[in-house]
């Protein structure tokens, strides 16, 4: 056997042994306290929603979806205004797009989601906040919050995409007339885009994952749901892990999409 | 200036240059790259410049659209002076630039590589835009590769893409940066013989290079920088033969007898 296949098999073996001992490290320890599980309580009726408590969990998975895509779009489009502004030649411009770089990566998403939720929504014009009233507040502050957010991570990534695309490419688009627009958006962009996208996929996964901390002001996505069923059911263990397995499969699917987007966009000869 | 080269330039006609440079500095912090050059290029000419590295050659064909704004001194192309202000579009539609390292965008097909710009900049019909690219890209040699992705190419096939691109603008000047440069030595004839075949049509260009051959064959004007500046404008055959400054004479001894 080839060297390669003997440092593969002692890998699977390596693996398998902490995995039984894992295994059985868990189940004596839950033996050792009396604890059994028990999956059953998914499918008995919820309090909290219609249908089950499994019914529960999925209803709080769809908010947390549409609060990731809604704060995917708009981080992205407010991360790649700001991360193009920083490299603006009018210093005005790219000192107010790095102050506010500064701003939202350094101060907690948490501290930021009250602050939007508590401070920014109080003081809106007045039809804004009729409107908004009747339109849950709450999401749309936690949409608010990790948008911009987000958007301060996506920019940097954006600002060392753009820089890492060729002078020569710029060169070449300005000598051939085009316009300062066309320049950026038809030449310089999209090769920026590409370069990055493996660190905005991470910044889409940390948006989808953050977007848990809108439980602590009520709004009842993935993971408000699953900690009230755990207090509906004082199933802590499959409570959690409910939420754990709910949260691994909506990043794999934006991951999944993620490297289908990276394929469609790879150039020939590279 | 040599009474050949006076002889020259009023030769191909006694029209208005379309490039007129008039005492051109250029600093680079505390360098000097350009040092007050003068120089004229009429319709139709086909000059080369040569000199040693860090002479300013490059970064004087670099004014002329602008990819460098020189400190002092004027340059007007095609009737329009290149400074703060102007409508710079304008004047790098007039003039095609072909580079050391091609700059193809990678992103974008051979065929729409060459098609962009004069949908964007000339509002030309894509169908229209589409059709002339292909042309050019038969003219080049390459018209079967339009489909593919300029990494597909080699670097050759590259440059004479970047040619096609740089004439769909149909611009009135082209300037050359050092085209063959960075190309491997069996396909710096492909290129040169495509810019020969442009020179033939009347193109006024301005080419940086280096090869010898291609200066004493297509060159209507040879102009030697150093330090900045011209220190010859002349013929080529007067160049190689009677080369007044030194500097030439020890750029000549070293080009020629490798």
């Amino acid at each position: 056997m080839p060297r390669s296949t003997y440092q593969q098999l002692l890998a699977v073996l390596v693996l398998l042994a902490v995995g039984v001992f894992t295994f059985l490290r868990v189940r004596a320890g839950f033996e050792a306290n009396n604890i059994t599980l028990d999956w059953s309580i998914f499918s008995k009726p919820s309090p909290l929603t219609k249908g089950t408590y499994l019914t529960t969990i999925l209803i709080g998975m769809l908010l947390t979806i549409r609060l990731a895509l809604i704060g995917i779009v708009f981080a992205m489009l407010l991360g790649t205004l700001v991360g193009v502004s920083r490299l603006s030649q009018n210093p005005v411009v790219s000192r107010v797009a790095a102050a506010y770089v500064e701003f939202f990566r350094n101060t907690p998403l948490l501290v930021q989601i009250f602050f939007w939720n508590f401070g920014v929504i109080n003081v809106l014009p007045a039809p804004i906040k009729n409107w908004l009233f009747d339109h849950s507040p709450e999401q749309w502050a936690v949409i608010a919050a990790l948008s911009v957010y987000t958007s301060s991570y996506i920019a940097e990534t954006i600002r060392a995409g753009i820089l890492s695309v060729h002078k020569g490419q710029t060169e070449a688009a300005k000598s051939l007339g085009l316009s300062g627009s066309d320049v950026l958006g038809r030449i310089v962009l999209p090769q920026a885009f590409r370069a990055v996208l493996p660190p905005l996929g991470s910044q889409f996964l940390n948006l989808t994952k953050n977007s848990s901390l809108a439980s602590q002001i009520g709004v009842a996505e993935l993971f408000y749901y699953g900690t009230q069923v755990q207090s509906y059911t004082f199933r802590g263990f499959e409570s959690i892990t409910a939420i754990t397995v709910a949260y691994l499969v909506l990043s794999l699917t934006i991951t999944f999409f993620l490297n289908l987007l990276s394929r469609r966009l790879a150039l020939p000869g590279r | 200036m040599t009474a050949t080269n006076l002889q020259k330039a009023a030769s191909p006609s006694s029209a208005e240059p379309i490039i007129k440079a008039v005492d051109v500095h250029k600093n680079f912090g505390n360098f000097h790259a350009l040092r007050g050059v003068n120089m004229s290029v009429q319709p139709g000419e086909v000059v080369v410049i040569i000199g040693p590295s860090g002479s300013g050659k490059s970064t004087f064909i670099r004014t002329i659209n602008r990819l460098e704004e020189h400190d002092k001194g004027t340059i007007v192309v095609d009737g329009i002076e290149l400074k703060d202000g102007q409508n710079l579009d304008a004047i790098r539609r007039e003039v095609g630039m072909v580079f050391q390292s091609f700059n193809l965008f990678p992103h974008l097909t051979v065929l729409q590589n060459v098609a962009l710009a004069p949908m964007r900049v000339r509002k030309t019909p894509k169908a229209q835009a589409d059709k002339r690219a292909l042309e050019l890209l038969e003219r080049v040699g390459i018209a079967e590769q339009a489909h593919k992705f300029p990494a597909q190419l080699s670097g050759g096939q590259q440059q004479r893409v970047a040619i096609a691109r740089a004439l769909a603008m149909d611009p009135k000047v082209m300037l050359f940066d050092e085209p063959t440069s960075a190309l491997d030595p069996e396909m710096i004839k492909e290129v040169l013989d495509v810019m020969k075949g442009l020179a033939g049509s009347g193109m006024t260009m301005l080419v940086v290079t280096h090869e010898m051959g291609f200066a004493r064959e297509v060159a209507d004007r040879l102009v030697f920088f150093d330090e900045g500046n011209i220190v010859e404008d002349t013929t080529p055959d007067e160049f190689y033969n009677n080369p007044q400054h030194e500097r030439a004479k020890a750029f000549l001894s070293k080009v020629l007898g490798h």
